[in-house]
């Protein structure tokens, strides 16, 4: 039986399209133990921001130098091109948040820790937006928890360890699941 | 891969599933391996070489008949 070029375009689309879903499932799970490793992190770090001020600065500069490389030796399975990927959106993320900062001019350390919690909404959701549907919910869910835990929350860093840290966590999980 | 997975990427019914897994596997192109993590039943499947070949044999078919090229089925 052979098949006509409407049927075999067809075939082809849904060969692509499946290849599609399955290619996304894929970086999902690469992506889960990445966000339950940057939701520690941020438990602590704002644990931290809470409990010792002073050393604020000094334990977010560890901590994100660790979940860095940590997050790039999680994902160093995938191909060079990816790798390579990963490094030149931590190089835009920190030249954003570097350039803004002195334009922004935040003056506190809750206002410095509410902009880089904005800038990887920002991250995620346009990465949901463009490619993988999930993380524009995660990066919609972390503006809301940023922005509620800035203007209402009476204890901005607990509330992003615990609302920011454990919703990264729980992301996670629901990443691994899809 | 497992079964749930494999089942959720190509949006298949279990019974549809595996009925065409068993078809591919009669034929040599895919290996399937049944196994218990803990209690519960784990079914894992995996392309062979043959199932990858005919697969990309298969696309290639398909790419000719829409190209226009004289072909002929497997």
């Amino acid at each position: 039986m052979s098949l006509s070029p409407e049927q075999a375009a067809a075939a082809l689309r849904e060969i692509e399209e499946t290849r599609q879903r399955s290619l996304e499932l894929v970086v999902y799970r690469q992506g889960a133990p990445v966000l339950v490793l940057w939701g520690v992190i941020w438990i602590v770090g704002f644990a931290s921001n809470a409990m010792w001020p002073t050393y604020a600065a000094i334990v977010w500069t560890v901590l994100t130098v660790l979940g860095a490389v940590a997050s790039w030796l999680i994902g160093r399975g995938g191909n060079p091109g990816q790798n390579l990927r990963y490094v030149a959106s931590w190089a835009v993320f920190l030249l954003l948040f570097y350039g803004a900062g002195p334009i922004l001019a935040p003056q506190t350390t809750s206002q410095r820790a509410a902009l880089a919690a904005l800038l990887v909404a920002a991250a995620y959701a346009l990465t949901g937006i463009w490619w993988l549907q999930r993380y524009l919910w995660l990066g919609l869910a972390l503006f809301a928890v940023t922005l509620f835990g800035f203007f209402f929350a009476p204890w901005f860093d607990l509330w992003m360890a615990v609302m920011g840290g454990g919703g990264l966590i729980l992301g996670g999980l629901w990443l691994r699941a899809a | 891969m497992e079964f749930t997975r494999l089942k959720s990427i190509v949006q298949a019914t279990d019974g549809n599933l595996g009925g065409h897994l068993v078809t591919l596997e009669k034929v040599g192109y895919v290996a399937i391996e049944k196994d218990f993590v803990g209690k519960k039943p784990r079914t894992r499947i995996a392309m062979t070489r043959a199932g990858r070949r005919a697969f990309l044999r298969h696309v290639a078919y398909l790419r000719a008949i829409l190209d226009g090229a004289d072909v002929e089925a497997d």
